[in-house]
């Protein structure tokens, strides 16, 4: 599991930059029909026994990892950057390690007050032969070191490529009724800015989007409430059912305030039902991010559930 | 008042919780009740000078044992303090209702003419909040009651600075029937037990004199049971009250205090009153023995009129039984219907115990 | 009870929290008033009646059906139910509440309150979503047998008549704006009608506006009038925005919505001297107007019942106001040439 995940990883899939990722992906699927649609994303169909008249179930998942985006390069070999994903306090990203090319890298800060540190303060010092390697534009991500210990996959950004990997386990597992659609989307962090394409990709019947959160549950939990997200209750009940009657351990919990953005899936195209289903994780970003392998299992296993109905 | 046997139990409690009533208005209630006494006779009514209604029920002459059960008839409540320009009216709350459970309820307000007005508690709405403002209770003086006027001198045409009133709730059966959720459980709960004992014992004679105190004040601290007791002198006093239980979901049991459905509860100690031991275990053992459900209260909380009967007299032997009651001094008090019946049957073993064992009782107490 | 008034009191006791606008019980819709009615997949419903006019523009009357509320995510110990909020309830009003819980059968139930033993001193803060619970007073196997994750929950349903024609009740933000819509669409003759009506009772507003975008792409409308709520002006509520009840109804403008639309709004009213009044808004006013102007590209307006106590359990309306509310949208069906162009493109 966790040499796949390191190839994923070093993809370096940063937000708009996920076409490398989403071709391995590609290339690793048993089953469907795949194309990459307008905006970036992998579309996949797989095709069931018919066609379901009330619209198809479309899992979607963002397959974009926090990172950042080289701004400029100082003659002196600083590289300056603008991280993809929203950072609350900046001097957190002091000291932390990224890499790009196969190497590592140290962001550092000029900051004299670390309450006060601007974007401008941090730099990475890639060296005078070194930086040459960066432009404006170059992207990288943190070094992510994973591994699997003690029923857990761990380190920097697993969540998120473990979930994709789940999808990817599921597609190849699934013998569906119906006509199942999987998005791999781009630009979750931004927003979902993927899911823009959900309604002209598919003919959705139901959207589930599937992310990974810091939930305080064993299970992936069906979310009643996702942000400003808020399912139809038969949607909730239609998944709460189906784990239910495949034996499937799950969670139902609600998320406020402003972590999610799903308003793109509901909107696209004709306008969609959407819910959300989380996987638990812990400590993301940091370098004890963590998710088990037992609520992964969980999480295919409800996939191929929902699928069925 | 024609059929009294449909003014008694649940169907009594009912009616009197439906009395819009706060301290200071108690002849609402007392009314209701004289009629009702009156009617079923067996007692003699007087009232006193603080508003307390008194039902005398002469002993046999077996026992020169005084016996004196109360209630109190007063709510908590709100007093109009001010009517703005606008029709809006401020309020000071009587008796202690925590700004908690004050916005978005409907109330009810005795309205100039003696009838009721319907409004609402208001506040500024949230969506014009800053987000620190949202996350404080607005305090009540800060919020006001809106009967629909649209101007003070139209507000005037209905009420007054002065004007009192309370929660408007519906008297609800939930938990399929298990459960009551009402206004004015505390404590129309003790006066409606009272009511049904005293029907109980309509046509006999008990042993001992028994006053059936129904008090004044008891919200606000300033206790109309203080001057029963000195005009009746009791030798044990019963007070029936509500008591404050918390056993919610996720509540440690050492919190609860009591759970609704267990009976009624006797304390040991609440903030106003150390009861005796002898006489809480007298409690005790008398529901043992008549298996009537009954628990001790399990947190020392809550207050009642024993602070100042326990006093009176140069000391009144006190006990207190009370019905678990969730949500109290809120619009939405919750019992459990058989808490109700429990308390009535406990109070009527304990006017049906023997005098010499009762007068032992106080005896022991008095050493 | 007069009919409006009526309307409105029976739209209010149905339960429509976000995502269960459909679960609904329609007969009080008056839907065999209408020429057809359709739903969608999102909870919308679309009314629709024709004008006498041949090739007569289509005006969409939007009024969100969904009311703020909760939903279950737990049954916890002895019955308590744990849930989250679904849109923006006033948390002020929550403890001490009554409340029903539609399960499998609508279940009474009791918004706990923390007992003054358990408060520590001088913490006022106001009950948190995780922290609410709901007493049914079943124990736990009935209320699991009763209620699911998902189920729905409402303020208790409870009406009363205040001074001066207000009326107080639950769910008015915004079915008193939704029977406004039903009655007046249905009350103009068809051969006055200069426009075909559809009444879009759009769902997902308190959620974000979420139903009204793709239902008017799907209607296609030529114009679009937005009623809702909005908030009444008193000692507590003073803000330019606030709105004087007793008044009539009040119209936004906003650089968000159809300027020339509006004013000529104003204008139908003041001709026919109909209480109309005129606020500001900062932007744009946070209700579907702005969302059916900018994704939908149809020119909207908005038209604003004023409300006192928005999201609490108890609010309190007008219907005097409604009645105003009502003629200014029967005037508008009647009045000609509102839309730029006037007539379908």
């Amino acid at each position: 599991m966790t040499d796949m995940l390191k190839e994923m990883a070093e993809c370096c899939p940063v937000s708009g930059r996920e076409g490398r990722l989403l071709r391995y992906i590609k290339s690793r699927l048993e089953k469907g029909e795949a194309y990459i649609d307008g905006m970036g994303n992998l579309a996949v169909t797989v095709k069931g026994r018919e066609k379901h008249e009330g619209g198809s179930t479309v899992f979607a998942v963002g397959c974009d990892i926090p990172g950042f985006f080289a701004t400029s390069v100082s003659e002196d070999g600083k590289v300056y950057f603008s991280p993809t994903f929203p950072v609350e306090d900046l001097s957190e990203l002091s000291g932390r390690t990224v890499v790009y090319s196969g190497k590592e890298y140290k962001i550092l800060s000029a900051a004299k007050d670390a309450e006060k540190t601007r974007l401008t303060d941090l730099y990475v010092d890639a060296g005078v032969p070194g930086a040459s390697e960066f432009r404006p534009g170059t992207w990288f991500s943190f070094r992510s070191d994973i591994k699997e210990e003690d029923g857990k996959i761990t380190g920097i950004c697993c969540s998120v490529l473990s979930l994709v990997k789940t999808v990817i386990d599921a597609v190849n597992s699934l013998e569906p009724e119906y006509d199942t659609g999987f998005l791999f989307s781009v630009m979750k962090i931004q927003g979902g800015r993927g899911l823009a394409s959900l309604g002209y990709d598919f003919d959705v019947g139901r959207a589930v989007i599937l992310r990974a959160s810091e939930i305080k549950k064993d299970h992936p939990t069906v979310l009643v409430k996702d942000c400003r997200l808020i399912p139809p209750s038969g949607l909730v009940r239609l998944l709460t059912e189906a784990a239910g009657k495949a034996g499937v351990p799950y969670d139902v919990s609600g998320i406020t305030g402003r972590e999610s953005d799903l308003s793109n899936a509901v909107l696209s195209g004709r306008g969609n039902s959407v819910i959300s289903v989380v996987l638990p994780a812990s400590g993301v970003l940091t370098d004890s991010e963590s998710v088990t392998e037992s609520s992964l299992r969980e999480l295919r296993d409800l996939i191929l559930a929902v699928s069925a109905v | 008042m024609k059929n009294i046997s449909e003014n008694t139990g649940l169907a009594l409690l009912e009616k009197l919780c439906s009395i819009i009533a706060p301290t200071g208005c108690e002849r609402n209630v007392s009314r209701f009740i004289e009629d009702l006494l009156a009617d079923i006779g067996g007692v003699t009514l007087s009232r006193d000078s603080v508003g307390n209604l008194y039902a005398l029920k002469k002993g046999n002459g077996k026992s020169g044992l005084r016996i004196m059960v109360s209630a109190h008839m007063d709510e908590v409540g709100f007093y109009i303090s001010g009517i703005e320009g606008d029709g809006l009216l401020s309020f000071s709350a009587c008796g202690g209702i925590t700004d908690s459970v004050l916005a978005g309820k409907a109330v009810s307000i005795i309205s100039n003419d003696g009838e009721t007005v319907s409004g609402v508690i208001s506040a500024k709405p949230v969506h014009l909040l800053s987000a620190k403002e949202r996350e404080a209770y607005t305090p009540a003086q800060d919020l006001r009651i809106d009967i629909g006027a649209s101007s003070k001198e139209d507000a005037e045409r209905y009420v007054k600075v002065g004007s009192a009133g309370s929660f408007d709730s519906d008297f609800t059966y939930f938990g399929e029937g298990s459960m009551i959720c009402g206004r004015a459980i505390d404590d129309r709960i003790g006066c409606a037990i009272m009511c049904d004992l005293i029907y109980e014992m309509k046509d006999c004679e008990p042993d001992f004199d028994i006053c059936f105190a129904f008090t004044t004040r008891e919200e606000i601290g300033f206790s109309g049971a203080l001057h029963a007791a000195e005009y009746f002198r009791p030798d044990l006093a019963i007070v029936l009250e509500s008591t404050a239980v918390s056993d919610l979901a996720g509540v440690p049991d050492s919190s609860k205090v009591a759970v609704a459905g267990n009976g009624p509860t006797v304390s040991f100690m609440d903030r106003g009153t150390i009861y005796r031991d002898e006489i809480f275990r007298f409690v005790l053992e008398t529901a043992k023995k008549r298996c009537i459900m009954m628990q001790p209260k399990k947190f020392v909380s809550g207050g009642n009129d024993a602070k100042y009967i326990h006093q009176a007299n140069g000391g009144t032997a006190a006990l207190n039984i009370s019905v678990p009651t969730r949500y109290l001094h809120s619009a939405s008090c919750v019992i459990a219907k058989e808490d109700f019946r429990s308390a009535e049957k406990l109070v009527s073993a304990l006017l049906d115990t023997d005098p010499e064992v009762l007068s032992d009782l106080i005896t022991e107490v008095r050493k | 009870m007069d009919e409006l008034k009526k309307l409105i009191s029976d739209l209010c006791g149905i339960c429509t929290v976000t995502g269960s606008e459909t679960d609904a019980d329609e007969n009080v819709l008056q839907i065999r008033d209408f020429d057809r009615y359709e739903k969608d997949r999102l909870g919308n419903r679309f009314l629709y009646r024709n004008s006498k006019k041949k090739n007569a523009p289509l005006m969409l009357i939007d009024a969100h059906f969904d009311e703020v509320g909760f939903i279950v995510t737990e049954i916890l110990e002895n019955g308590f139910v744990r849930s989250v909020k679904a849109g923006s309830p006033d948390m002020r009003a929550v403890s001490a509440s009554t409340v029903t819980i539609y399960g499998k059968q609508p279940v009474f139930a009791v918004a706990t309150s923390t007992p003054p033993h358990l408060r520590t001193g001088t913490d006022n803060s106001v009950v948190k979503e995780s922290e609410m619970m709901f007493d049914t007073g079943l124990s736990e196997a009935r209320a699991r047998e009763l209620i699911r994750p998902g189920d729905r929950v409402c303020f208790s349903k409870k009406t009363r008549d205040l001074r001066n024609g207000r009326f107080m009740a639950q769910g008015l933000d915004n079915k008193a704006c939704a029977a406004i819509a039903l009655y007046s669409a249905v009350s103009v003759p068809t051969d006055e009608m200069e426009y075909d009506v559809c009444v879009l009772l759009s769902s997902g507003e308190e959620g974000g506006c979420m139903g009204a975008v793709p239902a008017s792409k799907e209607v296609k409308p030529d114009l679009s009038v937005v009623l809702d709520a909005g908030f009444g002006r008193n000692g507590l509520s003073d803000t330019p925005r606030c709105i004087v009840m007793g008044k009539g109804p009040a119209i936004s403008y906003s650089s968000a919505l159809d300027r020339a639309l509006t004013e000529k709004i104003i204008q139908t009213a003041s001709d026919d001297s109909l209480p109309l009044q005129v606020i500001v808004e900062n932007f744009a006013p946070g209700t579907n107007s702005e969302f059916i102007q900018h994704f939908s590209g149809v020119p909207s307006a908005l038209i604003s019942l004023p409300l006192f106590n928005m999201h609490s359990s108890s609010e309190i309306v007008s219907i005097p106001d409604a009645h105003a509310t009502s003629d200014l949208i029967m005037k508008l069906i009647c009045t000609p040439d509102l839309c730029a162009g006037g007539g379908k493109q």
